[in-house]
């Protein structure tokens, strides 16, 4: 495992590895993806930030608010859940000015990637007792995780 | 009926049919969707599904089981890095089981068919 270590924003944008960039990859649905940087997170895995990914949050403009805090969310998360509906994608949760964000991170053969961020009410499943707090896959110190479920 | 965008990246899908200003997805219990609702209004305004080639057969049975009768018109799909207009008589006043029917057959089934037989071989 990489040694992971919490970054703050600044020292985030600074970890971003482009050793990678300009490379592609093909998604689930065929679609080409370019690699913009990678970011190491919590888990010990490098997560791909595609231009594709980019485009695509530019299209809410809430989210697209915090498109550059891609790096920070990803490496410092408050909270790592999976999703309940299925099993190779995990949900990036990160409180931002009182907005709970979800980075939904995908699996295709080793490479980990994002495909969307978006505001999201609650943590995903907890409300539904889907998934409860043994199923997360990692919690920030100090995150007050309830207040979102 | 509502006119409805269809939005790609990757496996996730989003049928947006108002403003994408300031949409909060949430789980609501409808089987592989996001309900996506206005922040100030809390009217529905699209659905997302995280992993459309996955849960493309949870949506459709559990849009049998909990239906929703909004009927949309798909006027375009975004791609990504181009935006296609839609004139496929299918998705005109479409019920959104319709719709993730057509989406299913345009866009994904010809990709299972080709993993089927990769795996095959």
């Amino acid at each position: 495992m990489e040694n992971w270590k919490p970054l703050n924003r600044e020292q985030a944008l600074a970890a971003r590895d482009f050793s990678r960039a300009g490379e592609t990859f093909i998604d689930h649905k065929g679609l080409l993806h370019e690699i913009s940087y990678l970011i190491l997170t919590p888990l010990g895995y490098y997560v791909i930030v595609s231009k594709q990914a980019l485009q695509h949050v530019e299209k809410h403009p809430k989210a697209a608010r915090y498109k550059t805090d891609f790096p920070h969310f990803l490496n410092n998360p408050d909270l790592i859940a999976p999703n309940y509906e299925f099993e190779t994608a995990q949900l990036y949760y990160k409180v931002a000015e009182g907005t709970l964000l979800a980075i939904a991170v995908h699996q295709k053969d080793d490479l980990r990637f994002v495909t969307t961020m978006h505001k999201a009410p609650t943590i995903k499943g907890i409300r539904e007792k889907k998934i409860s707090q043994t199923d997360f896959l990692y919690i920030r110190g100090g995150f007050k995780w309830k207040k979102w479920k | 009926m509502e006119k409805m965008e269809i939005r790609f990246c990757g496996e996730v899908i989003e049928f947006i049919f108002g403003s994408s200003k300031r949409i909060v997805f949430g789980d609501e219990s409808q089987p592989g969707l996001e309900i996506g609702r206005d922040k100030k209004s809390q009217k529905i305004v699209a659905f997302m599904c995280l992993d459309f080639p996955y849960l493309y057969n949870r949506i459709l049975q559990g849009l049998k089981v909990k239906p929703i009768s909004r009927r949309f018109s798909v006027e375009s799909v975004d791609e990504g890095d181009t935006v296609s207009p839609i004139c496929d008589p299918r998705v005109k006043n479409a019920t959104l089981a319709e719709i993730v029917q057509w989406v299913w057959e345009k866009y994904y089934a010809h990709l299972a068919q080709e993993t089927a037989m990769e795996v095959a071989a």
